[in-house]
C-alpha cells in the first residue's frame, strides 16, 4: 500500500455484471413433438439451470450486462448519490459493492468495514425475541458481540422498544419491527456504509428520524453510497451523484448538476416514452399513454411560463377497450430536488367524467404558481377507487420567464418555488396619527 | 479465515437461532432430541431385533441398535438441514455478505448438542440393560465423533451447495439417507459382511465410525483400524473436495439462488 493510496475509501474499477435473462421456449405443435419435449425436459432443465452461472465468450441473445464499465473513486467522508430509472443497475452495483454478488468485469476495493443496508429487517427471524434478533443482527453484519452488547442500550432507546426488547419479534407490530431493523442498522459504526431506499419504510415521523441519523453518519465522516428515489434526500444528504443509465454512467459530478441533467433527461421525448414505460402499478383497467403541455392556443411546448395558461393533456386508452366510468385522475407535481409540491385530482375539484370512451383525453387547465426551474410530474389514475394506472415520474416540465405578477418579476428558485396570489395593502394604526391609507393590489 | 475470527459471533447466535427455531412451539421441545433415538431402536429393536431376529454381536437388540442410531441420526439430520439451509436461508444470501459456509455449517454445529444430549440417554439404556463403558475402549469417542463431524461437514457442504442450483436436491436427499442407513451397520452388525468385501463396504465412511460407536461403548469386538482409517481419508476427501466446490459456486449464489 502507497502512501497515495491511502486516500481513498471506495475505488471502483471498469465494474461490469452479466446476467441472463430467460427466454421463452418454444412450443411443439403436434402430441408426439410434445411428449419427445416433455421427456427430454431434464437434459434442457439442466442445461439452463447450468447455464446460469456459465457463460461463452461470445455474445449470445438472452444475456444482458446490467453494469456495464462503472468507475469512480470516493474520499473517505464523501456522501454519494446514486440515481436512475428502475433497472438501470443501481441494485446491482450495490450488491456488488457489498459483496453479495461478485463482478464480471472489473474490481471494487474499500477501505475498513463495510456494511450495506439492502433492506431492512433482512435476517429477523419471527421467533427470537427483540433482543436476541439484535444480537443475530448486529453479528450478521459484521459486529462482534462484544460490540452488539456495548451498544444495545442505545439501539433499544433509539428503535423506543425499551418494554417490548424481550418479546418475540413476530408479536411485533409492523412499525415497531422496522424500527428496531433500522435502530440496528444505524448503530453498526462501519467506515463504508451502503444503503438503498430504506427510508421507503415507516411512518412519516421514522422516516425522518432515520434521515437524521443518516446525515449524523455522513457528517461523522464516514464514506456513504446512497441509492434513492427519493430525490429530496439525496439532495440534502449527499454532496455528489451518479446517474446510471442502462447499466453505464451517464453522470458524475455535484449532486445538484447531476440531479437537473437526470430530470432533463426524463424531459427528452416524454409523450413517446410513456406508452412504453413497464414500471407501472395498478390493474391497468386504464392506462395513461402520453402527457403533453400546450399553451392557450394548442401549442405543445416542453418550456413554459409561469403565470401562463397551460393545459395537461393527457392521453388514455381503457384496458379492454371499451367505455369506462368512474375514472379520477391525480397528478403530482414534485421539484427537481424532490419535493412534493402538490397533488391535484378531479376527485378534489369535484368534477365527474362520467363515462369516458375507450381512447381520448383528459385535459387539466391551470396557471403556473412556478417560479423557474424543472418541475417532475407523476401520474395516477383509479378507476372507481381501485388504482388502475401508476407512473411515477411520467413527465418534466420546465419553467421560466414571468406573467406571474404584474410587474413580470419574481423571485428565483432558491428563494422557493412557489409564487402566491396575494394582495398588499397599508392600513391605519388603530392608535396611531390619522394618515391617509394606500392600498394597492398585486397579482390577480 | 479472517473472515472466520470476525464472524465467529454470528454463527453462535445462528446457532441459537436454528435451535430455537427448530423447538419452538413444540410441546417437547429438546425432548424430541431424546424421543427420535429412542423411537428409533423400539422401531428397530420390534422389527429387525425380535421379528426379523438379526445378530447383535451378543448384545440385546435394543442398545446394538441405539448406540448405532444416535451417531446416525445426528448425520442423517444434520446433513439433511444443512443440504436445505442455503435454500432456506436464500433471503438473507441476496442481501447480506457473509461467509456462506455458516449458513450450513450451522445445523452441523448446532447439532452435536442434540448429540450430547442423546449419547447421555444412550449411557442411561446401556446402564439400564447392565452395560456400563470401560476405560481403553471409551477412549475412542471423541476421535469418532471427530470423524462424524468432518464426514457430516463434508456431505452437508456437498448437499447445501447442490440443491441451492438444482432443486431436485431437496428430494433426493431423504432417499439418499434412507439407502444410506441400509448401506451401513445400523439394524446389522459389520461382522455380517463377508471379510474380503469389509474394505469395499467401508468405502463408506459412516461403516467406520459406526461400527467404532459400537465397540467404543458396548465392546462388541476389535476396534477395526482399517474401516475407521477408511472413515477419516473418505471423510477428509468428501470435506476438502465439498468446501472447494462450495467455494466456487458461494460466489454465484446471490445470481442463481
Amino acid at each position: 500500500m502507497s502512501e497515495l493510496d491511502h486516500r481513498f475509501a471506495v475505488r471502483v474499477t471498469g465494474l461490469g455484471k452479466r446476467y441472463r435473462i430467460g427466454l421463452r421456449f418454444d412450443r411443439e405443435d403436434s402430441l408426439f413433438l410434445t411428449a419427445a419435449r416433455t421427456l427430454a425436459a431434464p437434459v434442457r432443465n439442466f442445461r439452463n439451470l447450468r447455464r446460469l452461472r456459465v457463460f461463452s465468450d461470445d455474445e449470445e441473445p438472452d444475456v444482458i450486462w446490467a453494469l456495464r464499465d462503472v468507475g469512480f473513486e470516493l474520499e473517505r467522508g464523501e456522501v454519494l448519490g446514486v440515481v436512475g430509472r428502475n433497472g438501470a443497475g443501481k441494485s446491482t452495483l450495490l450488491k456488488i459493492l457489498s459483496r453479495v454478488t461478485e463482478p464480471t468485469t472489473g474490481t471494487a476495493q474499500m477501505r475498513g468495514r463495510v456494511a450495506s443496508l439492502l433492506e431492512i429487517g433482512t435476517g429477523f427471524h419471527p421467533d427470537l425475541t427483540g433482543r436476541e434478533n439484535v444480537f443475530l443482527n448486529g453479528t450478521m453484519h459484521g459486529m462482534t458481540r462484544r460490540e452488539v452488547a456495548a451498544r444495545f442500550d442505545e439501539i433499544v432507546e433509539f428503535a423506543e422498544l425499551e418494554q417490548f426488547i424481550d418479546t418475540q419479534v413476530k408479536r411485533y407490530s409492523s412499525g415497531m419491527y422496522v424500527r428496531l431493523a433500522f435502530a440496528v442498522a444505524a448503530h453498526l459504526h462501519p467506515d463504508v456504509l451502503l444503503t438503498d431506499e430504506v427510508l421507503a419504510v415507516g411512518d412519516a415521523q421514522f422516516q425522518q428520524k432515520c434521515l437524521g441519523r443518516m446525515r449524523e453518519v455522513a457528517g461523522s465522516g464516514r464514506t456513504v453510497i446512497f441509492v434513492s428515489h427519493n430525490r429530496s434526500a439525496v439532495s440534502s444528504l449527499c454532496t455528489r451523484a451518479i446517474w446510471l443509465e442502462n447499466g453505464r454512467m451517464a453522470a458524475d459530478g455535484a449532486v445538484d448538476d447531476v440531479l437537473a441533467r437526470y430530470h432533463e433527461s426524463l424531459l427528452v421525448g416524454t409523450d413517446a416514452e410513456l406508452v412504453h414505460r413497464a414500471d407501472r402499478q395498478g390493474d391497468g383497467r386504464i392506462r395513461i399513454v402520453g402527457i403533453s403541455f400546450r399553451d392557450s392556443s394548442g401549442e405543445r411546448m416542453q418550456t413554459a411560463t409561469a403565470g401562463s395558461e397551460v393545459d395537461i393533456v393527457l392521453a388514455y386508452e381503457s384496458g379492454n377497450e371499451r367505455p369506462v366510468r368512474g375514472v379520477s385522475v391525480t397528478l403530482i407535481l414534485d421539484s427537481a430536488t424532490g419535493h412534493r409540491l402538490a397533488t391535484i385530482s378531479n376527485d378534489f375539484s369535484g368534477e365527474d367524467f362520467g363515462e369516458l370512451p375507450p381512447v381520448g383525453e383528459l385535459i387539466c387547465s391551470l396557471r403556473l404558481p412556478l417560479t423557474g426551474g424543472t418541475y417532475v410530474w407523476s401520474i395516477k389514475a383509479r378507476v372507481g377507487g381501485g388504482l388502475a394506472d401508476r407512473v411515477m415520474d411520467a413527465a418534466v416540465l420546465s419553467v421560466d420567464g414571468s406573467e406571474f405578477y404584474p410587474t413580470r418579476r419574481a423571485p428565483d428558485i432558491q428563494a422557493g418555488e412557489l409564487l402566491l396570489d396575494y394582495r398588499w395593502a397599508a392600513a391605519e394604526a388603530t392608535f396611531a396619527r390619522g394618515r391617509e391609507s394606500n392600498a394597492g393590489t398585486i397579482g390577480r | 479465515m479472517h473472515d472466520l475470527l470476525t464472524y465467529r459471533d454470528f454463527l453462535y447466535f445462528l446457532v441459537r437461532r436454528d435451535i430455537r427455531a427448530r423447538y419452538t412451539q413444540t410441546v417437547l421441545g429438546v425432548g424430541w432430541a431424546v424421543l427420535q433415538p429412542l423411537l428409533t431402536m423400539i422401531v428397530f429393536s420390534i422389527f429387525f431385533g425380535r421379528l426379523a431376529d438379526i445378530p447383535s454381536s451378543g448384545v440385546p437388540y435394543p442398545v446394538f441398535s441405539l448406540a448405532a442410531v444416535v451417531p446416525w441420526t445426528y448425520f442423517a439430520n444434520s446433513a439433511g438441514y444443512a443440504a436445505n439451509s442455503l435454500v432456506s436461508n436464500q433471503q438473507i444470501l441476496s442481501k447480506v455478505y457473509f461467509p456462506r459456509f455458516l449458513i450450513p455449517a450451522s445445523p452441523i454445529g448446532g447439532g452435536v448438542l442434540d448429540l450430547a444430549i442423546a449419547l447421555t440417554i444412550l449411557l442411561g439404556v446401556m446402564a439400564g440393560f447392565g452395560f456400563f463403558p470401560t476405560v481403553p475402549n471409551v477412549l475412542l469417542l471423541p476421535v469418532l465423533v471427530l470423524a462424524l463431524v468432518i464426514v457430516t461437514t463434508g456431505v452437508g457442504l456437498w448437499l447445501a451447495a447442490l440443491a441451492i442450483q438444482y432443486r431436485d436436491v431437496r428430494y433426493t436427499t431423504p432417499f439418499l439417507l434412507q439407502l444410506w442407513l441400509f448401506l451401513t451397520p445400523i439394524i446389522y452388525p459389520l461382522s455380517v459382511i463377508p471379510s474380503d468385501l469389509r474394505w469395499l463396504y467401508s468405502l463408506n465412511p459412516m461403516t467406520g465410525v459406526i461400527d467404532g460407536f459400537r465397540v467404543a461403548l458396548l465392546e462388541t469386538g476389535a476396534v477395526q483400524w482399517s474401516s475407521l482409517a477408511l472413515s477419516f481419508i473418505v471423510g477428509t476427501v468428501l470435506l476438502v473436495s465439498g468446501a472447494r466446490y462450495f467455494n466456487r459456486i458461494e460466489r454465484v449464489f446471490a445470481d442463481i439462488a
